[in-house]
């Protein structure tokens, strides 16, 4: 070897020599080795010794020539890289030689690694607002106007917004949004999209760039409109010529200015359209009408909160003072836009996060269990592999080598489970939330934060599993390891330790049940809901006409009874009614009105306001809104045109007037509409005829919408609506009610809709029970993702338990056959076993309720009405899984005891 | 074996197969039987730790080898020191002796 070289690439040559002429160095080291012992014997032959003598001192002086190899080997250090390539071949080879196992532990993994990585995936995404302060969106707050007095939320209008943004200290700028939907003229049938009406500065104050185009200008009008991108893309093909384009909303061609890049989460919706100039020129104050307004504000630079709070708080009481409200009657809720929206979802995939950890845990003591059945059955070889040099340090890696091979190969497999469960999550969540949040999960991101989690993870578990049988059977005996029988059974005290980590597996079990329990228990308390009858043969659907086709109010309720008659011809159908209020059974915005009840102390309220919806005789009858006194609508109230009203529970209390019957009062409605360019104002008198119960909702599917159980309502009979379109869009619910199931009936349908009117956009084509499921979705969702991971937690501990039976049934083989030979029964044997396992789950059971019982009260936010040491729940689940213990062990116990004792005794 | 022998201090094998091998080049045999030889049967050199440690001072850089024909005409591997081997035996002699002074000291004052 030329000596001039440098020391470092001499080193590195060397190591890579080591590396790929390993044969000739070992070649090398034997040869230097044997000359050693030659001269070595040779020196003894010299002294005088007989040859055979010679060459036992020499060998015998030399120690083991094989340990001196391998020191010598470890001094090569590039031999880390070769004898990993030698663990990861050898690991392969193992893994390859028990397939059931690796599948077992792989299968596991993979479930434990993929529901990991899609829960860390859906709390990144919710997390990622976080991390885009540089947009400023931290100094981003939405505004929302409450006349707590009236109990009406979100009152501002679009001249209050002006006022606002125009006299206030503490923003920089201020916008405002709107959620809006339009009917998309495209194709041969309309349909309707979602989308938002902004204020034209929205954009630049959110600092957001168009991929296309342009924002909005300070003089556009609402015959521009900026596209998503994925609006972009599903219905131009991603046309990089879009700008400049007509898209037909709501029968008016709308000039494309620009496309929102795709990472674009606000505001939401498909189409941004600016406010029309009708709503711009309204100068109504402080009312709850349509559009509503939500206003959002950038504070200015380095504020401290309060500043704001006090500078808003200013704003409140300047307009309480403007229009003489009662102080304190205005306040305005502030959040950050992505707090709003996604902090529920955010903490619950913290729990979430919590919980699946905890099931990887599961996993993970599941393959260590079977790592450490492995490891007995290795014990021999792994007390040759020590007799014959290998250090212990070097056996520990071999392990440690396999078992993070095994974790690989669950993280890869794991990572292809969560692609595919992340698409039906994410197909779910924007189902449940179309307008708002279906951006926060677009399914897996493959960003560095969630591959970083995901790879943590699969080391994490690959150590954590693979140390506790690795450390074990390094410190493995070797005499007695050697001289062993496999099948005796001195492992006893190894036992201890398994069944040691399946009463953990038992508690950790327990604790994910009693957590998903209480979830599930205080989710389904707290949203006690009504939402109707969950019934396939009531269908809903929303239609809706082109605007500007019907004008007049007769025209519009012509126009509806023509469709509700030829709708009721269709075979199967038994009634048809409709609702122009979308409360409570269609997204969007209600109708407002104010109101008067006789008889109620007037001064307690200033301008009371309710929920209005147009109904037709026989609505609330259909969808079985229970009546608290009085009667539902006739058609009698129709024919005989006395105006009637039927009101809510929330109504009265909110009028003070809880001590009145209310049936036969009058009720004087004051509603507001446009009207040729101008709001206008019309009060009617209804006599109540009925009183019917709240109806209660769930919370906010749409964060826009404020929902409050108890808001005062109103149905009106259609033919008494005084206004000339169905508020507030125009748009009409149909409730169908059919002899079987509605879905088959859904193309008749629209084609008898379509007879009437071929430019009618249907939309929300749904049953009562589909409507229900998906009103109760988010909940059951999070509650069922809970509970599939306590599902899943369950099952692991259980086959933790069936395994740790089967293999002390194994290893007792003798000693039950004995028995038998003794004359045990079979029963007893099976009472003995079930003794041992019952003793392993009680154990776990006790931790874990302790556990459980400390750690739950993390949960008292998220249950409300429910007690966090509910000591039902506490008690069903742990007898659930007592059972479910007991059958794991039983399972083993029964199949094993049959024991033949001949056989038994001769098996050793 | 006598007990004479004393167990070698942590590193002084490496000082003593550096001043060995810095007289000629040798092989391992070689560099046993004279470390056992000068120091009179005092100093024994374990088979199972000089060889690693003729590897690691190879590693090291601080000596090399060549195989070469031995006296009886038997393929050996001879070690010999580079120059940072006699750098390093340099700093490594003076290191001890500054040990061995302050040891002698410590015991001559107490």
């Amino acid at each position: 070897m030329p000596a001039q070289l440098p020391y470092v690439l001499k080193a590195l040559f060397t190591r890579l020599r080591s590396l790929f002429c390993k044969g000739r160095l070992e070649d090398d080291l034997s040869e230097e080795l044997k000359f050693h012992l030659h001269r070595e014997i040779e020196k003894n032959i010299a002294a005088g010794m007989s040859a055979e003598d010679a060459r036992y001192a020499a060998v015998r002086s030399f120690g083991g020539v094989d340990q001196v190899k391998e020191q010598c080997r470890d001094v090569r250090r590039m031999r880390v890289i070769g004898e990993l390539w030698q663990d990861l071949r050898y690991g392969i080879r193992m893994l390859a030689k028990s397939p059931g196992f690796s599948a077992a532990a792989v299968l596991m993994l993979a479930v434990g690694i993929g529901a990991n990585t899609v829960i860390f995936s859906l709390l990144d995404s919710t997390l990622r607002y976080d991390i885009s302060k540089s947009k400023g969106y931290d100094r981003l707050y939405i505004i929302l106007l409450n006349n707590l007095k009236e109990g009406l939320f979100s009152v501002a209008t679009y001249a209050d917004y002006v006022d606002i943004r125009d006299h206030n200290q503490v923003f920089e700028d201020l916008g405002a949004t709107s959620p809006a939907s339009f009917l998309l003229t495209a194709g041969e049938q309309p349909e309707r999209v979602l989308g938002t009406r902004a204020s034209t500065n929205l954009f630049s104050m959110l600092g957001e760039n168009p991929v296309l185009g342009r924002t909005f200008l300070p003089g556009d009008d609402d015959s521009v409109v900026i596209l998503s991108h994925r609006f972009w893309r599903d219905r131009f093909g991603s046309d990089p010529n879009v700008v400049g384009k007509g898209v037909i909303l709501d029968g008016k061609t709308l000039t494309v200015v620009g496309v929102l890049p795709g990472d674009n989460q606000f505001p939401p919706g498909d189409v941004c359209v600016p406010y029309s100039s009708l709503t711009k020129s309204s100068t109504e104050r402080l009312v709850d009408v349509y559009p509503k307004i939500n206003i959002i504000g950038k504070v200015k630079q380095g504020l401290p909160f309060d500043q704001v709070r006090s500078g808003v708080n200013n704003i409140t009481k300047r307009l309480e003072q403007q229009f003489q409200l009662a102080p304190g009657a205005l306040y305005a809720f502030m959040w950050h836009p992505p707090e709003g929206m996604s902090s529920t979802i955010r903490e619950l995939s913290f729990m979430l996060q919590g919980a699946v950890g905890l099931v990887l845990l599961l996993a993970c003591a599941n393959v260590a269990n079977l790592l450490v059945a492995r490891a007995m059955a290795r014990r021999r070889e792994m007390a040759t592999r020590l007799a014959l040099g290998a250090g212990r340090f070097r056996l520990l890696r071999q392990l440690l080598t396999e078992g993070l091979l095994l974790s690989a190969l669950g993280t890869i497999c794991g990572l292809v489970l969560a692609v595919w469960a992340s698409k039906s999550l994410a197909k779910i969540l924007s189902e449940l939330y179309p307008y708002s949040l279906m951006y926060l999960f677009g399914g897996v991101t493959w960003n560095g934060r969630v591959l970083a989690f995901t790879t943590l993870m699969s080391l994490l578990t690959g150590t954590l599993f693979s140390l506790v049988p690795a450390l074990r059977a390094s410190r493995t005996d070797l005499i007695h390891a050697l001289k062993q029988n496999t099948s005796s059974a001195t492992g006893f005290a190894r036992f201890e330790g398994r069944s040691l980590m399946v009463m953990l597996q038992v508690a950790l079990a327990l604790t994910v049940l009693i957590a998903s329990g209480l979830l599930l228990k205080g989710l389904s308390r707290a949203h006690g809901i009504f939402v109707g009858q969950a019934s396939e043969k009531v269908l809903t659907m929303t239609l809706s006409p082109n605007r500007s086709a019907y004008l007049g109010i007769y025209q519009m309720r012509s126009f509806y009874d023509q469709i509700l008659e030829t709708v009721a011809t269709v075979p199967g159908v038994v009634s048809v009614e409709a609702t122009g209020g979308n409360r409570p059974y269609t997204a969007g915005n209600p109708q407002i009105v104010g109101f008067a009840l006789e008889g109620a102390p007037r001064a307690l309220l200033a301008r009371p306001q309710a929920r209005c919806a147009v109904v037709t005789p026989n609505y609330l009858r259909t969808l079985q809104i229970p009546l608290r006194s009085g009667r539902y609508f006739t058609t009698e109230d129709v024919r005989s045109g006395n105006p009637v009203v039927i009101i809510n529970e929330g109504l009265i209390r909110i009028a003070k007037a809880t001590h009145l019957d209310p049936i036969g009062r009058e009720l004087s409605i004051t509603y507001r509409f446009p009207q040729g360019g101008t709001t206008v104002e019309k009060t009617q008198s209804h006599a109540i005829v009925g009183v019917t119960a709240d109806v209660k909702r769930i919370g906010a599917t749409d964060p826009w919408q404020e929902t409050v159980d108890g808001t005062p309502e109103i149905y009106v009979l259609y033919t008494q609506n005084p206004q000339p379109i169905y508020p507030p869009e125009n748009s009409v619910r149909l409730v169908v009610k059919t002899t079987f199931s509605a879905l088959s009936l859904v193309r008749n349908l629209r084609e008898a809709v379509r007879t009437v009117d071929n430019s009618i956009a249907i939309s929300e084509i749904q049953t009562m029970e589909q409507r229900n499921a998906a009103i109760l979705a988010h909940i059951s969702l999070f509650s069922g993702l809970m509970g599939l991971f306590g599902a899943v937690g369950m099952f692991l501990a259980a086959a933790g338990i069936y395994a740790v039976v089967a293999q002390f049934v194994t290893q007792r083989f003798r000693e039950l056959g004995i028995r038998v030979a003794l004359g045990a029964q079979r029963r007893d044997i099976i009472s003995l076993v079930l003794f041992q396992g019952l003793k392993m789950i009680l154990v776990g059971l006790i931790i874990g309720l302790l556990v459980a019982y400390n750690l739950t009260q993390l949960l008292a936010s998220y249950i409300v009405g429910v007690d966090p040491r509910d000591p039902f729940t506490f008690l069903v689940v742990a007898a659930l899984l007592a059972l479910v213990g007991l059958l794991a062990c039983y399972v083993p116990a029964f199949r094993e005891t049959r024991v033949d004792p001949m056989v038994a005794l001769r098996c050793e | 074996m006598t007990k004479a022998n004393v167990d070698l201090l942590q590193g002084t094998l490496d000082l003593l197969i550096l001043k060995t091998v810095a007289l000629e080049p040798m092989h391992g045999w070689g560099i046993s039987q004279r470390i056992q030889q000068v120091s009179e049967d005092v100093l024994r050199v374990q088979q199972g730790s000089l060889y690693p440690a003729l590897h690691r001072l190879e590693q090291q850089g601080w000596i090399k080898s060549e195989w070469g024909e031995s006296d009886n005409s038997r393929r050996a591997k001879y070690y010999s020191l580079t120059k940072k081997g006699i750098k390093q035996l340099e700093v490594e002699t003076t290191n001890w002796e500054r040990l061995a002074a302050a040891v002698a000291q410590i015991l001559e004052t107490t």
